[in-house]
């Protein structure tokens, strides 16, 4: 907006009643009080602990400031640490004889597998990583009802940077009862673990490594949708999505077993090996509705893309509102997941050279369920606090590998300039 | 596909049919009633689906609010 | 759900300055009742607010100052309340105090007589009791503007 057009009002006053007015109000540059501009921080700390695999603590603060009267910035560091074990893809069995190989696993920690007849590999690699990012966003109103924004993201870790730049824009129309919206992001990855990326298809044993140096991965995210006001209790949104990657999408980390049919043992273990694109829809609904008092958040996401992974989301939130601006929250999700065409437990025999295969489990035909509660209360007007456990079961469809559990502990605390006076709750009994 | 249209419409035609007043917007304006009511849980939360299913997308920017100014 | 359309009418063309009879209203106050039609011979400046809408807090001060400035010379600024009650209206007043009269209009009748599109919303209505301009939102910008329509219409 016009900054250099800003002025203070008891000078605009004084030259008003001084019957300046004959010449009009005199036009001058006052930068806007520091006490007008608002501003919001929020932190949040989590840990998320897998059943006997990966445990995550994060680290996320944000700042948004208000740099005009219809113009803010914001800030958002995020750090998190990683440890622990994911699977592999390798299937693991007994050992017989064979010789040994050394693999070195992302984070630099050596594990010794069993080659030759009677394949054993670790079913788990490990994992120690830690990541560091941050964003930084500029917004204003164009017109009293257009809103645009633009984003920059930066991502660090051990073996993976990420690049990105984005924008959207938000307009009213229909005497606000409707908002159009858009966005468009762009992704620039790079895949780089610890000796480079391994060759697709490759032994995991075998005694001439190649190594592929950095792999590269483009995204492209495009999204419309618009949000509707129902009535003063009820609003709903409907968003497509359209994600286009490009370049190499493949975990260097995950492997796929070669099972002998006759033996019924692994006799091998490969590098996967994913296509090269992907292209990536999701329709997406969220729906909220006040009873006056608690408001429920309900959410259905269908996606679908060229790999042949389709999923369904739902999501249900209930906040039940409790004296004194205390509230509760249950939510629960419920994800279904079938899988990728080229996802498979194992291999028959050598693949195709042309052809894609993955043991990924998260390629896979998942169920994934999460039970959550999180318990919110105002100290004052201007901050909120609180405290959520959510747990998760992720389970195989098709029972080939066993389920995990997922527990997560996140505490969040919000301090805001602007005081809500709208945090009223029941009445206590 | 057809249904997600036709839903699309009449939410559309429903909301032409009544518009609320201005002054009407008290419980939109809250923060609770917002499309994303907490952004650190949900930056959270779609970061977790993310990592470890093969998902993506659906959360964007919303409307609804006070509708000032 | 009946639209005062003629008042509308005027209003989707803003800024919108206009000569017709300004609705009259009578809402409770803070200290008795507040009445349009009793100021006749002053010059009015009604705001509609709630305790939700944001821009109404840089609003607040900026009324302060024009009821101090130009009460003594005719102005009466009320500003009308539309929160549907819950002590969130007190509670904003107690952070913004105001010299200025407050009246309450819960049902949001008098906001639907004078068609208010955006909240906040403002009218200045003349000395006879004709409503001059109105504008949609409160921005920092047009506060001039409006400070220049209250002494022209303070002149006549």
């Amino acid at each position: 907006m016009q900054l250099d057009k800003k002025r203070s009002i008891r000078q605009a006053l004084a030259l008003a009643t001084c019957g300046v007015l004959a010449h009009g109000p005199l036009l001058l540059p006052v930068s806007l009080q520091a006490a007008d501009l608002s501003w919001k921080a929020d932190m949040t700390t989590l840990r998320y602990a897998e059943n006997g695999r990966v445990s995550v603590s994060e680290h996320i603060a944000s700042f948004r400031r208000e740099v005009g009267e219809d113009e803010w910035v914001s800030l958002k560091f995020s750090w998190d640490a990683i440890t622990g074990a994911s699977a592999n893809g390798a299937i693991f069995n007994p050992p017989q004889s064979g010789s040994s190989q050394t693999v070195t696993s992302p984070s630099g920690i050596s594990r010794t597998y069993q080659t030759g007849q009677g394949q054993t590999v670790d079913p788990l690699t490990t994992f120690k990583d830690t990541r560091v990012a941050a964003q930084v966003s500029n917004g204003q109103f164009l017109t009293p009802t257009l809103k645009g924004e633009v984003v920059g993201n930066l991502s660090f870790e051990n073996d993976y940077d990420s690049y990105g730049i984005g924008g959207n824009l938000s307009w009213d129309i229909l005497q606000r009862m409707t908002t159009l919206t858009g966005g468009l992001s762009l992704d620039l990855d790079k895949v780089k673990p610890f000796d480079g990326n391994p060759k697709e298809f490759e032994s995991i044993g075998t005694t001439t490594p190649i190594r592929l140096g950095q792999g590269e991965k483009r995204t492209i995210q495009s999204i419309i949708g618009f949000s509707q006001v129902i009535n003063r209790k009820t609003l709903t949104q409907l968003n497509y999505s359209l994600t286009l990657n490009d370049g190499y999408l493949t975990d260097p980390y995950k492997f796929i077993t070669v099972v002998d049919p006759a033996l019924g043992a692994p006799t091998d273990y490969l590098y996967e090996k994913r296509p090269t694109s992907r292209v990536r829809n999701a329709i997406f609904w969220n729906t909220a509705h006040h009873f006056t008092e608690d408001v429920v958040h309900f959410s259905y996401r269908y996606y679908w893309d060229d790999w042949g992974v389709r999923s369904h989301t739902s999501d249900l939130r209930y906040r039940l509102m409790l004296w004194r601006g205390h509230s509760l929250q249950t939510s629960f999700r419920y994800y279904t997941q079938m899988a990728a065409d080229f996802y498979q437990y194992s291999l028959p025999g050598q693949p195709l050279p042309s052809s894609f295969a993955s043991a990924d489990y998260r390629l896979g035909h998942l169920i994934t369920q999460s039970t959550g509660i999180k318990y919110s209360i105002h100290m004052g007007q201007q901050v909120e606090f609180s405290l959520r456990a959510d747990i998760t079961e992720q389970s195989d469809a098709d029972n080939l590998f066993p389920s995990l559990g997922i527990t997560l502990f996140q505490a969040t605390i919000s301090i805001s300039d602007r005081v809500d006076y709208a945090q009223s709750g029941r009445a206590p009994p | 596909m057809k249904t997600i249209f036709i839903l699309l419409f009449a939410i559309l035609l429903t909301g032409c049919m009544t518009p609320i007043r201005p002054w009407e917007r008290d419980l939109l304006a809250q923060q609770k009633m917002q499309l994303i009511p907490d952004p650190m849980q949900s930056e959270v939360s779609e970061k977790i689906a993310y990592s470890k299913e093969g998902s993506t997308g659906g959360l964007g920017v919303g409307g609804g609010g006070c509708g000032c100014n | 759900m009946k639209r005062c359309s003629f008042l509308l009418v005027f209003l989707l063309l803003a800024p919108t300055a206009y000569a017709e009879k300004a609705p009259d209203f009578t809402l409770q106050g803070r200290t008795g009742k507040v009445r349009l039609s009793s100021l006749k011979g002053r010059v009015v400046y009604v705001d509609f607010w709630a305790s939700w809408c944001v821009p109404c807090r840089k609003s607040f001060p900026w009324m302060n100052e024009i009821e101090k400035q130009f009460g003594p010379k005719g102005l009466t600024v009320i500003a009308i309340n539309v929160d549907k009650g819950g002590g969130a209206a007190d509670a904003f007043l107690k952070d913004y105090p105001p010299v200025f009269k407050i009246a309450f209009d819960p049902s949001g009748a008098v906001a639907e007589s004078y068609g208010v599109w955006t909240m906040p919303s403002s009218y200045l209505i003349d000395k006879k009791g004709n409503l001059r301009y109105a504008h949609k939102g409160f921005f920092d910008e047009g506060k001039d503007a409006i400070v220049a329509e209250i002494v022209e219409l303070l002149a006549k």
